[in-house]
């Protein structure tokens, strides 16, 4: 593959690009690794944008060769790095500041026996994941029985070092992609879902949307997987996959609200009261180094005013994910692409450095 | 790769530092978050021990830069085949070649290892 040729998969950087060559910039793709511990992704988006270089690939952006340890880059969140990577320390920073949060406890692993007596200290449901997790990977939420807990909490710990147990909020999970100092699209992430039409089984019904996902094609929107996860979602509801649902009815096949795990991205401008972007614009302003994120906020009511107790900041994506603002399963399109190169093209103008940690320091504007 | 002398880059501005300080401020430090006594713990075994993830690598990396007036880069603690002995050791022997080098007491020292082939 050359240096010109798109990769189909990475459509983050075909979004980034389309929206380069709209502006005149040029771009190749260049091979390179961030991390000797994480070997993906391994091909970047080369591009010079307000005479600074960056590289860009799956949601990830670097300032090209602007690290202090002589890697590829420095990434744009460098600064935030703790609160982008740890769910628990973002919540309680952006909790101490005002903004509304689950309330919840982490664990490490080799402290199982805390995690698994923390059920009880809960009032309600809770959902138990992993305090670095991604892309929905082993997110149980709504979890109501000590059996189900248990089992939550050793699979993370099977897999991640920190357990996080939270309380379970219920509505709908808003996507905010913020471009310091803006935020600068907003979309509903729905969990996996069927709406049911009289006759067919949820099984049959997954069938056909998955039949329809594959004719549609939408970047970022990944097949319904049937597994245990699924049909423990549907159990817990008391469901099975046999089930018939009424016409119109919506069924819900997971908790968790990412592309990987079947959910839909939708344009959601109309329906959703300002009042959250101002609250998110404030709430992402508030985190140092903060420059690009997808924030998801779990909104009880959208059509109903920001206030504390109805919304909570749920995690700040350090890789936020383009294609689903470029290719929503219903909806306008929106430019994420544009804004992240009109903030570059501004000026990524490095801060004075700092006198207790001598690195290069930056922010947009 | 494992921290060693070869993959820690000195900056010619660095001041000598002992291993012992270095390492037993990493064992103090580990010993906080894991919750074990410093003293019951082996600065020779492999990190591995203690079960990091990358924001507990981070954070010590980021708080011993602090501490020591130095550049680390963010992942030396996350090679899990490496012990605290060893990290102490490459740092320590990386400050001193530096140190002998040069006729300056500047008191900003940068060790950063180096990561993979660039681009």
């Amino acid at each position: 593959m050359d240096d010109q040729t798109d990769s189909p998969d990475d459509y983050h950087a075909i979004c980034l690009r389309n929206a380069a060559r709209a502006r005149g910039i040029a771009t190749r793709y260049v091979q390179g690794v961030y991390s000797r511990f994480q070997p993906f992704p391994s091909r970047w988006l080369d591009l010079a944008v307000g005479g600074q270089d960056y590289l860009f690939a799956c949601g990830m952006l670097l300032v090209k060769g602007g690290d202090p340890w002589r890697g590829l880059g420095l990434h744009i969140n460098e600064d935030a790095a703790l609160l982008t990577r740890d769910k628990h320390r973002a919540k309680d920073f952006l909790d101490a500041r005002g903004f509304s949060t689950p309330a919840g406890r982490v664990f490490r692993r080799n402290d199982l026996a805390a995690a698994l007596d923390a059920f009880g200290s809960f009032a309600g449901p809770v959902c138990v994941k992993p305090n670095q997790g991604f892309k929905g990977e082993l997110v149980f939420p709504a979890i109501a029985d000590r059996s189900r807990y248990e089992k939550a909490v050793r699979r993370v710990a099977a897999r991640h070092q920190k357990i996080l147990v939270e309380e379970s909020v219920a509505g709908q999970v808003i996507r905010f992609f913020f471009v310091r100092p803006r935020v600068v699209a907003v979309k509903l992430s729905r969990p996996a879902s069927v709406v049911g039409d009289g006759n067919a089984s949820i099984a049959r019904l997954i069938d056909l949307k998955n039949a329809l996902r594959d004719r549609r094609a939408v970047p970022g929107h990944c097949n319904i997987v049937v597994d245990d996860d699924l049909r423990d979602f549907l159990a817990m509801s008391g469901r099975s996959l046999d089930d018939v649902p009424a016409a119109a009815e919506r069924v819900f096949l997971r908790g968790t609200s990412n592309g990987a795990t079947g959910a839909d991205s939708l344009d959601c401008r109309a329906d959703l009261h300002p009042s959250y972007v101002d609250v998110l614009t404030a709430a992402c302003n508030a985190v140092p180094g903060l420059n690009l994120s997808g924030v998801d906020v779990m909104i009880r009511d959208p059509a109903v005013p920001a206030r504390h107790g109805n919304y909570w900041i749920l995690e700040l994506n350090r890789n936020p994910g383009l294609p689903p603002f470029h290719f929503p399963w219903r909806g306008e399109a929106q430019d994420v692409s544009g804004a992240i190169l009109d903030a570059l093209e501004r000026g990524f103008t490095p801060a004075a450095a700092s006198s207790s940690r001598p690195l290069t320091t930056t922010t947009f504007e | 790769m494992t921290a060693t002398s070869d993959t820690i880059q000195a900056n010619p501005t660095l001041s000598s530092l002992d291993r012992e300080p270095l390492q037993g401020w990493m064992m103090a430090y580990l010993a906080t978050i894991c919750g074990e006594a410093a003293e019951r713990m082996d600065p020779g075994q492999p990190l591995a021990v203690y079960d990091l993830d990358s924001v507990d690598a981070v954070e010590m990396a980021l708080e011993m830069e602090k501490a020591f007036r130095i550049v680390l880069d963010p992942e030396i603690f996350l090679d899990t085949a490496t012990s605290i002995a060893a990290i102490a050791t490459a740092i320590a022997t990386a400050s001193t070649a530096t140190h002998a080098s040069i006729n300056g007491n500047e008191p900003v020292a940068e060790l950063s290892a180096r990561r993979p082939p660039q681009v």
